[in-house]
């Protein structure tokens, strides 16, 4: 059974045709598919369609286990969005972005593909200043 | 984004109680929408 019915498919697609150059969805998963990686592996599959500029690459954890490790991925299911230069922008979303998530989601698609809202030169030049790794982490729930 | 059902041992090994939560390098942590400054603040202390 499809996730988005037609109302919001159209409604997606409407908010994914911001989307500039190619972007690929590379989702994380494994051979037998826990449940929430079967619904999100679907989630994946159902947003790539609505979008040319969408292709989606679908990788197993345990044997992919080298690209999970390039892409920082240590737990799934997982979603990295890339451009079209396969350069990992450092968003991660790790179970699925349903609910109000998919607002985070759509964004980061949009984002990614060439998109970005400027930031002003302050907060730029403290950013420049960064010199050590920085793990950020943003918990959720999909209520 | 981490969604804490899914990841319920990550999300109590962070005391997640109200969303959103966000946790920096596993040491500075806040909750709620924070303007970027904020998030700066944090980065620039570790």
């Amino acid at each position: 059974m499809a996730l988005f019915d037609d109302k919001v498919k159209s409604q997606l697609s409407q908010l994914l045709s911001k989307i500039k150059n190619p972007i690929t969805i590379n989702f994380f998963t494994q051979g037998m598919e826990c449940p929430t990686c079967q619904t999100t592996h679907e989630f994946v599959q159902e947003i790539a369609a609505l979008n040319d500029k969408i292709s989606l690459n679908v990788y197993d954890f345990v044997k992919n286990a080298d690209i999970a490790k390039e892409f920082g991925i240590d737990k799934i299911p997982a979603i990295v969005v890339t451009d079209a230069h396969k350069s990992i922008k450092g968003v991660r979303f790790f179970g699925i972005p349903a609910g109000y998530e998919i607002n985070s989601f759509i964004a980061a698609c949009i984002e990614v593909s060439g998109v970005g809202e400027s930031l002003p030169e302050s907060i730029l030049s403290r950013i420049k200043k960064i010199a050590k790794p920085v793990h950020i982490q943003v918990f959720v729930t999909l209520t | 984004m981490i969604e804490s059902t899914t990841f319920t041992p990550l999300a109590v090994k962070h005391n997640v109680s109200s969303v959103p939560k966000v946790v920096i390098n596993d040491i500075y942590e806040f909750v709620g929408a924070q303007p970027i400054n904020v998030f700066l603040d944090m980065i620039e202390k570790i």
